[in-house]
């Protein structure tokens, strides 16, 4: 069905994304990406690049493509129907696009082009307690150490969240070949691949250094890209996994007739199909608001703790839904529907999960005053 | 789907309107949750006709304003968050719309007019004791005699049926057929002879439903609506007029401040509800719902502004809608804690001039109990779930 609610170039970045994940992206091509120690095969890599992909959350100013975020959710959710393993919103999004929007033209000039033509792959490290650059002599170097990096696993480099003293804050690159780094790939549940970080005294090249509050906006606001798109992501592994079990229990005889007429199995898959209609207009709603404001405005703000905490909730119960569903064979590695599940289940504790977000959305609507819209 | 500027600027009319133009007792009245008596709500009926607010969904020869779908339900949205009664819905959603589609000439002039002057009150002669969701079932008969029809048998839960000028009514003209071929759609004068209205108190303390009794009472034929024995068709249109409105998003909103001011005002041990990490919680999981709620619901609209056809899948908004409602009036209710006990007949029926928590509080119980209702009028929330199954998912 055509969806009225996006213009034409949206409803063709969606058909060729769809097309691609179907048609390129099969099983045999997921499992060569999470037996990759990076959980990301070099081939797909390239082929985001050359459809575009890797330059959309670029903005143009730095040679990208400068999408709104609304295209970047029709992108991953296409991406999420089809279980795809590539870290495209951690690297792709988040990392790429603070990237460019923090770095002086110099580290933009070094490292945009080979990040959008898919030669060079990054990850971004948030800020943790002790994680800290200081000056030594004449160069920079960081100590401390990461939380889980998502997208970290075998990328090039790391752009890092570090307290630089004083009240100051500074995102630095660390290049994955330095010394003083010790890297810790681990393989998640869901087949990505992250990795844990310890710096001791890794040299590092600066991107931006600003008073904390600043360089934390900036943070902010690629977070806030990166959260919607990741429900976008989320809201397509939904749609898929309830596509699978819906034909499933159409087709599944018991008691001589098909599961799925059974009014307590309907009246369960219809509230699904609800959760998932919901998780996807809000997304998207929040994604429109947050291309018209700005990412300071607290009614965007309300929209993506909204956003975050409905697709947490809704990923949690569509994944036990679909597997009671299902039944045993729902339990099953090698079934179709594991992968969907494994997804959605990690997917749900991403992103601050449905509790922070909850508490971040209470925050906003009960300790402030509220403006009339 | 966010505002353009162009509705923007007409939410700001519409808001300038309703904070000007809303007698403040009526506003008070209805912050304080209290039932407003028919002679108050006419007089501000009379307000909006006299301003072309009351019926502007309706088509321009009627009286409409030629709206677009979003500045309908941006319109209805503004009044219901600055504390304007909800327009009864039968008057001016259902029957109004019903005679401009299906009406005679002769019922048209005689009728739309006296509706959008705001000083004539229809009910729905719907449900009977035996026939509820099952609205097929219905037996009441309609036996045709010369140019009158004589009708015989009983309505129940008929809102509001106290203060009706007129009731529309399915009625069975033909016993012979399947159940849904046999029903015909008449309206009835509430002063004909033979019809008795007996209250029943509810749950909450108001007399909202009715039991309408009809013996022998003569209906001209003049005011059988479309063909005999098509009542059917036209009852099962009428549940399609509005269905945008049906996500209530509005009074959702209505009910959220609400929510907040109890949890801001009220302090318990020291603390201020709002500060407690129950409330918190939960008051956030419903703004949550209320914001997938818009969102699904603007989805909607837009595809109905760009004339797309709308399907049975716009019951998700009525599902989710009126279930959120019941939701919040839950969540005022333990805000205000063992405040929310005592019962006053008074307070409920406007005898209250009480302001801030105080006024809130009278009224939070009953209005917890009403909004029980909105999951089982106009569809159960398992019909709605029925719906979606068959004609959604194919099952």
């Amino acid at each position: 069905m055509t969806d009225m609610t996006l213009d034409q170039d949206q409803r063709m970045l969606v058909d060729s994304a769809r097309r691609y994940v179907e048609r390129a992206y099969d099983t045999a091509v997921r499992e060569r990406s999470i037996a990759h120690d990076a959980g990301c095969s070099p081939e797909t890599w390239s082929a985001f690049a050359e459809m575009g992909w890797l330059a959309m959350a670029v903005p143009e100013a730095a040679g990208g493509l400068g999408a709104q975020t609304l295209d970047l959710c029709l992108l991953a959710e296409e991406m999420g129907r089809g279980a795809v393993n590539e870290p495209w919103v951690a690297s792709g999004v988040l990392a790429a696009s603070l990237l460019a929007d923090a770095a002086t033209p110099a580290v933009t000039d070094e490292w945009t082009g080979s990040l959008m033509d898919g030669s060079r792959r990054i990850a971004f490290v948030p800020s943790q307690p002790g994680l800290e650059v200081r000056k030594e002599g004449n160069s920079l170097s960081l100590r401390g150490s990461s939380g889980l990096v998502l997208g970290g696993a075998r990328a090039e480099a790391w752009l890092v969240q570090a307290d630089a003293g004083e009240g100051l804050a500074a995102l630095v690159m660390v290049d994955a070949r330095a010394t003083g780094v010790d890297v810790r790939n681990c393989a998640m549940y869901d087949g990505r691949h992250a990795a844990r970080l310890r710096f001791h005294g890794a040299a590092v090249t600066l991107v931006r250094e600003d008073a904390s509050a600043s360089i934390d906006g900036l943070v902010a606001k690629s977070r806030q890209r990166a959260t919607l798109a990741h429900c976008a992501e989320t809201v397509g592994a939904m749609q898929r996994a309830y596509e699978i079990t819906l034909e499933y229990l159409k087709t599944r005889r018991q008691f001589g007739r098909a599961v799925a007429s059974n009014q307590v199995v309907q009246h369960r898959l219809v509230d699904l199909l609800v959760e998932i209609e919901e998780a996807r207009a809000l997304t998207q709603a929040a994604a429109r608001m947050f291309d018209d404001v700005h990412a300071e405005d607290r009614a965007s703000g309300r929209m993506i703790a909204a956003a975050a905490a409905y697709v947490s909730k809704a990923a949690r119960q569509s994944w036990k839904e679909c597997v009671q569903l299902h039944g045993a064979i729902g339990m099953t590695q090698e079934y179709e529907l594991g992968q969907f599940v494994r997804r959605l289940a990690a997917a749900a504790s991403l992103y601050g999960g449905e509790s922070t977000n909850l508490e971040r959305l209470a925050s906003l609507s009960l300790d402030h005053e509220e403006a009339s819209a | 789907m966010p505002d353009t500027s162009e509705l923007t600027n007409f939410r700001r009319s519409v808001r300038d309107f309703v904070l000007t133009q809303l007698p403040d007792d009526i506003r008070d009245s209805i912050r304080r949750g209290q039932q407003l008596s028919r002679e108050r709500t006419i007089a501000w009926h009379e307000i909006l006709a006299a301003n072309a607010y009351l019926v502007p969904h309706w088509p321009r020869e009627w009286g409409g304003q030629g709206w677009s779908v979003s500045q309908q339900l941006a319109f209805d949205e503004e009044m219901c968050v600055h504390d304007a009664p909800e327009l009864n819905s039968v008057t001016f959603d259902m029957i109004g719309p019903v005679l401009v589609r299906y009406g005679s000439d002769a019922q048209r002039t005689r009728f739309l007019p006296a509706i959008a002057s705001g000083r004539q009150w229809w009910c729905q002669g719907y449900s009977e004791p035996n026939a509820g969701s099952d609205l097929a079932s219905l037996a009441t008969r309609a036996e045709r005699r010369g140019d009158h029809y004589v009708v015989s048998g009983s309505k129940i839960w008929t809102s509001y049926a106290q203060y009706a000028d007129w009731m529309f009514c399915l009625v069975r003209t033909d016993a012979q057929t399947k159940p849904q071929e046999g029903i015909s759609f008449l309206l009835v004068d509430m002063k004909s002879p033979g019809i008795t209205v007996r209250p029943i108190v509810g749950i909450h303390g108001w007399v909202v439903f009715n039991e309408v009794f009809l013996d022998s009472v003569e209906v001209p034929v003049a005011n059988l609506v479309g063909e005999e024995n098509r009542g059917w068709g036209i009852a099962k249109s009428l549940l399609e007029f509005e269905r945008l409105k049906l996500a209530r998003v509005g009074e959702n909103k209505r009910r959220r401040a609400r929510a907040r001011a109890v949890a801001l005002e009220r302090v318990l041990g020291g603390r201020r509800i709002a500060d407690e990490p129950w409330f918190r919680t939960r008051f956030a999981e419903l703004d949550m719902r209320l914001a997938a709620l818009e969102a699904n619901a603007g989805r909607f609209i837009a595809r109905a502004q760009a004339g797309e056809t709308i399907g049975a899948e716009v019951s998700m908004l009525k599902l989710r809608g009126s279930q959120l409602i019941q939701l919040w009036e839950e969540l005022i209710v333990d805000a205000l804690g063992e405040d929310a006990l005592p019962l006053d007949p008074v307070v409920l029926d406007g005898g209250c001039t009480a302001q801030g928590l105080d006024a809130i509080t009278g009224t939070a119980s009953s209005r917890r109990f009403l909004s029980r209702g909105y999951t089982i009028a106009g569809g159960s929330s398992e019909i709605q779930h029925n719906i979606l199954a068959k004609q959604v998912l194919g099952l």
